[in-house]
């Protein structure tokens, strides 16, 4: 499965458990529909697809939020969540596809890769 | 009723219609500070007033809402308005990229120093530049008296600062003879990596002046060759999505088809040849939201009084424009008997509605038959 609708990434990158990441905030999000919506960052003029499960972990992530806490809503969240280990490997995933230009470090500096 | 065209209820978005627009074109004002001889939007110029600078941020605000990506800022002279910076900061903070169509007269060091606060420079995607002719001499024939001189020093400012330049050249009676200087001064002299060119079209002021600026079909033809020598020599570096240069790429392309057996271009055949509808709108400087602003007539309601995504799905305005490709050029009285239809796309609808006054019907001017010389 997964949560960004046009990345091929199948491998998992290490994200520390404590580290608090954030949507960009220079990212618009365009719903469209049940389609999913569109992310475009305009500093760097790229976008990218997610799906309905990605738009809940978007508004989600507008606080700063740990992975573990995005694993927690999306097992809260789904009434037919899989396995939570996938869930959080497609979380990870999710999040390594979108950083550093459209997710960051909630700490961190603008640009910031938010995976590590 | 059965779906038709011609009946359609055209309240109702296409189906796979974005939710809103990718990109806005907004004519921000209707001053300029040249008067020239072909300009498409004199006509709005003149009766229409400049909305003031909180109404354009609001506008901006609700366009970031929307997941807008980009604006194309133009006029009038977009340079006129004292508050351009704070308008180009406003689409900054909505999260948007923008770029700008302007004369170039007005761009100072100055107004170059204005470009690097915060992310002016990071957020634009180009900035155009029109010019006419090779020389003040041409140039200033088509436009006010030493607007070369100045067109080339803000021309030549931008590539010095390393701006995403573009240069529009818009062929006319006065500089058909010239293009191979033009190319010569924009590519070898200013070194750009290229330019584009259109026409001037029976709009605006070229209406008025009609045949001292237009160009007659023998210029069109001469300066289709001529245009397509320079490409080769230029290596492709000359561009054109309308007007002479982009007809002769159209009619090499039928012709090697005629010549291969072939009797249509797979999603040619129907009024489809502009697009832009589906992933963008104007809006003009008085606020008022049209389909293309060179096409200003067609009213889909006004910024601050109606919804953009409301006007965007459902305006008729440009539901009849995009409904426009469902029409079959056999279906046309002036496409009866054609044998080319198959390969046409109609032309640009602004160029028809400016010479018919209707929007269903096709540009002469794109016409492969009336090229060829068949009845």
């Amino acid at each position: 499965m997964g949560f960004a609708g046009d990345h091929n990434r199948t491998d998992s990158t290490g994200i520390s458990p404590g580290t608090k990441i954030t949507a960009n905030p220079v990212v618009s999000c365009r719903i469209e529909g049940d389609a999913g919506a569109v992310l475009f960052n305009p500093d760097t003029d790229t976008t990218r697809l997610i799906n309905p499960t990605g738009i809940m972990i978007w508004d989600f992530i507008r606080l700063s939020r740990t992975i573990d806490e995005i694993v927690a809503y999306v097992a809260e969240s789904c009434s037919n969540s899989p396995d939570p280990a996938a869930v959080r490997k497609d979380i990870e995933l999710f999040v390594a596809d979108l950083a550093p230009d459209f997710i960051l470090e909630a700490d961190g500096n603008a640009g910031t890769p938010a995976v590590r | 009723m059965p779906e038709h065209p011609l009946y359609a209820d055209l309240t109702i978005p296409p189906k796979g219609l974005a939710s809103a627009p990718e990109s806005v074109d907004i004519a921000l004002t209707g001053r300029c500070n040249l008067s020239c001889k072909y300009c498409f939007y004199a006509d709005s110029m003149t009766t229409r007033t400049d909305l003031p600078t909180k109404q354009w941020l609001d506008f901006f605000s609700e366009l970031g809402g929307l997941g807008v990506r980009r604006v194309c800022l133009s006029g009038g002279e977009c340079f006129v308005r004292p508050d351009l910076f704070s308008l180009i900061d406003g689409v900054i903070a909505n999260r948007m990229r923008y770029s700008i169509l302007s004369n170039g007269t007005l761009i100072t060091p100055e107004v170059i120093t204005s470009f690097t606060d915060g992310k002016r420079r990071l957020r634009m995607d180009s900035i155009q530049v029109s010019i006419d002719g090779s020389c003040a001499e041409i140039h200033d024939l088509s436009r006010p008296h030493k607007s070369f001189e100045r067109a080339v020093r803000g021309l030549r400012l931008l590539v010095e600062g390393k701006f995403p330049v573009t240069v529009r050249v818009t062929l006319n009676h006065h500089n058909i003879h010239d293009l191979a200087k033009i190319a010569a001064l924009l590519i070898d002299d200013i070194g750009l990596s290229g330019f584009s060119t259109n026409e001037a079209e029976a709009m605006g002021t070229a209406r008025c002046s009609g045949q001292n600026i237009m160009l007659t079909e023998q210029e069109r033809r001469q300066a289709m060759t001529v245009l397509t020598e320079l490409n080769v020599q230029y290596s492709g570096r000359i561009g054109a999505t309308a007007g002479p240069l982009s007809m002769a790429k159209m009619v090499r392309e039928i012709e090697e088809k005629i010549a291969r057996g072939e009797t249509g271009t797979p999603g040619r055949g129907t009024l489809c040849s502009c697009g832009g509808v589906f992933s963008k709108m104007s809006v003009l400087h008085d606020g008022t939201m049209v389909p293309c602003n060179m096409l200003p007539t067609l009213t889909m309601g006004v910024i601050g009084m109606h919804s953009l995504q409301d006007a965007w799905l459902r305006s008729p305005a440009i539901n009849a424009v995009r409904q426009r490709r469902k029409i079959p050029l056999s279906a046309l009285l002036e496409c009866t008997g054609c044998r080319y239809t198959g390969f046409c796309a109609g032309g640009c609808p602004a160029s028809v509605m400016a010479k018919s006054g209707r929007l269903i019907g096709t540009d002469p001017q794109s016409c492969y038959r009336a090229y060829a010389g068949e009845k």
